[in-house]
């Protein structure tokens, strides 16, 4: 109250008067500031809608390829792909929420299923699979050569037990421990020093050369560049496949062109880059 | 100026809502999920090493802000405007910028970590890493803080003290650190929330590994690579943590100011 005493009697003695000018010039900008976005804000709201569009929820592991897939499919079909990439899991809760797209590229076989249970996917199509392998720094600090060095003290990242890279890697450890005999994954297990929140979380710390070594699919390998090496599993990957699903959601208002998107995907020319990523042909 | 009372009314209650129902939400769900979540082993070493983590950070910020903010406060050189434009620098920082800032400079292959190295001294995936992301984040926002409350100090007081003989230090001691009482304060709560809540610097720098540098906010996401459950669980807790900090300073600066009225 006293300040706005204070205030009013500067203001009336006119002491303030000249100010007058340049506050209104900053309360109009404010304002025209604020009207301005009240339409994008609303356009915020409802984008992706569009006819001529699509959005692909895709696996974090499919960023490069699906990336390519998408302008690839633009070029030739002038259908406009916005792909989002993340953990599988990740896409699966805010496609639980609300999250509004028209195809969902799945890591695993899992989340899919659960969306179809849901109702939130008709139905899902097997359209390539991924082997994993183990990745070091270009500069190898650790020397690692093959999957058995992780016995020693090494730096290991691994995915967290939630998204499926990290269900694989302890699935993979599991096989190879009736090669290199019981306790060899509790052993490597013990060296790990960080959970990668996705597989990327995991290949940045061995792209950056913080970490001795990590498990990642042999398609995030392929898009490190040549800054990691990759050691292969025996048994191929110790006998995992992850299998990767797509399928049209069926809140989806453009199914024909997210049809169309999937369809693409199958064809030889989408395999063709599938493959250039790393991925394999699903059997 | 009932208009005017209208527009702040709505805008204070538009406000209240936008911000209220997030949180709530939180809380709700939380109540929904199975208690078991709560008392996992992950959760709890999460609360653990948020509060320890977070207090050591503000004890290191306490320690060094402190003298930095009363130097700021009182010199203007050419020194104290780049220490300025450091600081600011570092408020506006996204903590992901941060993060790979500190991977650069203390990281194994880091212009300094690789020197560190040499003494078998290697920071990422350790504590120590998340103490250090914390207090690099957390720093500004409590030298800000602080470096206003020296600045409105009447320098008189000072002077007076000097007069007597007091010495700088003992001056600073005894005079300048009381009458600053509650901008430390307000810098130590703002600071200690910041490391709270520290995400991107901390995964980027410290990793993310249950009991060792997996953080709460890095367990809320980690959590929701599990069960969303899980992650509303520990969000709900941090909440909650922040809640009675909150309510705890606002009762400790209440009492203060009383006090600081009394001895003016």
């Amino acid at each position: 109250m006293k300040i706005r005493a204070n205030t009013e009697k500067a203001w009336k003695s006119g002491r303030i008067v000249h100010q007058r000018g340049y506050i209104n010039h900053i309360m109009k900008a404010l304002i025209i500031l604020t009207l301005l976005t009240i339409p994008l804000l609303t356009s915020g709201c409802t984008t992706n809608n569009k006819e001529d569009s699509i959005t692909v929820l895709a696996a974090a592991s499919l960023t490069e390829a699906f990336q390519e897939l998408s302008h690839d499919f633009e070029a030739k079909y002038h259908i406009k792909v916005e792909p989002d990439f993340a953990g599988s899991n990740t896409l699966a809760i805010d496609i639980e929420h609300g999250a509004y797209a028209d195809v969902y590229a799945s890591a695993d076989k899992k989340y899919m299923t659960a969306l179809i249970k849901q109702g939130y996917v008709n139905k899902s199509v097997a359209f390539t699979r991924n082997k994993l392998v183990l990745v070091v720094p270009k500069a190898n600090p650790a020397n690692i050569t093959s999957v058995t060095d992780l016995r020693r003290n090494v730096k290991l990242v691994i995915a967290n037990r939630g998204v499926p890279v990290g269900i694989y890697t302890r699935k993979a450890l599991l096989n190879l421990d009736s090669i290199y005999g019981n306790g060899f994954s509790n052993q490597v297990l013990s060296h790990v020093v960080s959970d990668g929140i996705d597989v990327k979380g995991v290949l940045t710390k061995v792209v950056m050369d913080e970490a001795d070594a990590g498990f990642v699919y042999s398609s995030d390998a392929v898009t490190a560049n040549g800054k990691v090496k990759v050691i292969e599993l025996p048994e191929n990957g110790g006998g995992v496949f992850p299998k990767y699903y797509i399928g049209i959601l069926t809140g989806s208002k453009n199914k024909k062109d997210a049809q169309k998107f999937i369809n693409f995907v199958l064809s030889p020319e989408g395999k063709k880059i599938l493959k250039k990523y790393g991925f394999e042909a699903e059997k | 100026m009932k208009l005017f009372a209208a527009i702040y009314t709505i805008a204070g209650v538009i406000v209240a809502v936008f911000i209220f129902f997030p949180i709530v939400s939180v809380v709700i769900n939380a109540f929904h999920a199975p208690p078991a979540l709560l008392l996992s082993h992950d959760t709890v070493a999460a609360i653990k090493l948020s509060l320890i983590t977070a207090t050591v950070s503000t004890l290191i910020i306490f320690i060094l802000g402190t003298p930095l903010a009363y130097y700021l406060a009182r010199n203007d050189s050419a020194f104290s405007r780049a220490l300025d434009l450091l600081l600011g620098l570092e408020m506006v920082l996204p903590p992901a910028v941060a993060g790979i800032a500190l991977l650069a400079a203390f990281g194994r292959t880091g212009i300094l970590g690789r020197y560190l190295a040499v003494f078998g001294i290697t920071l990422p995936f350790t504590t120590a890493a998340v103490v250090i992301a914390q207090t690099f984040v957390a720093l500004p926002l409590y030298v800000n803080p602080v470096r206003a409350g020296y600045a409105s100090i009447n320098r008189n007081l000072e002077g007076a003290a000097f007069t007597l003989g007091a010495s700088e230090l003992y001056t600073f001691l005894k005079i300048s650190f009381p009458l600053a009482r509650n901008a430390t304060l307000a810098g130590a709560i703002m600071s200690w929330s910041r490391a709270m809540g520290e995400f991107g610097a901390t995964i980027m720098f410290a990793g993310n590994f249950v009991g060792r540098t997996q953080t709460m906010p890095l367990a809320v996401y980690s959590a929701l690579q599990v069960s969303f459950n899980k992650a509303m669980v520990v969000a709900a807790v941090l909440i909650l943590i922040s809640f009675v900090i909150l309510i705890a300073f606002g009762a400790i600066s209440k009492r203060n100011s009383k006090r600081s009225d009394l001895n003016a």
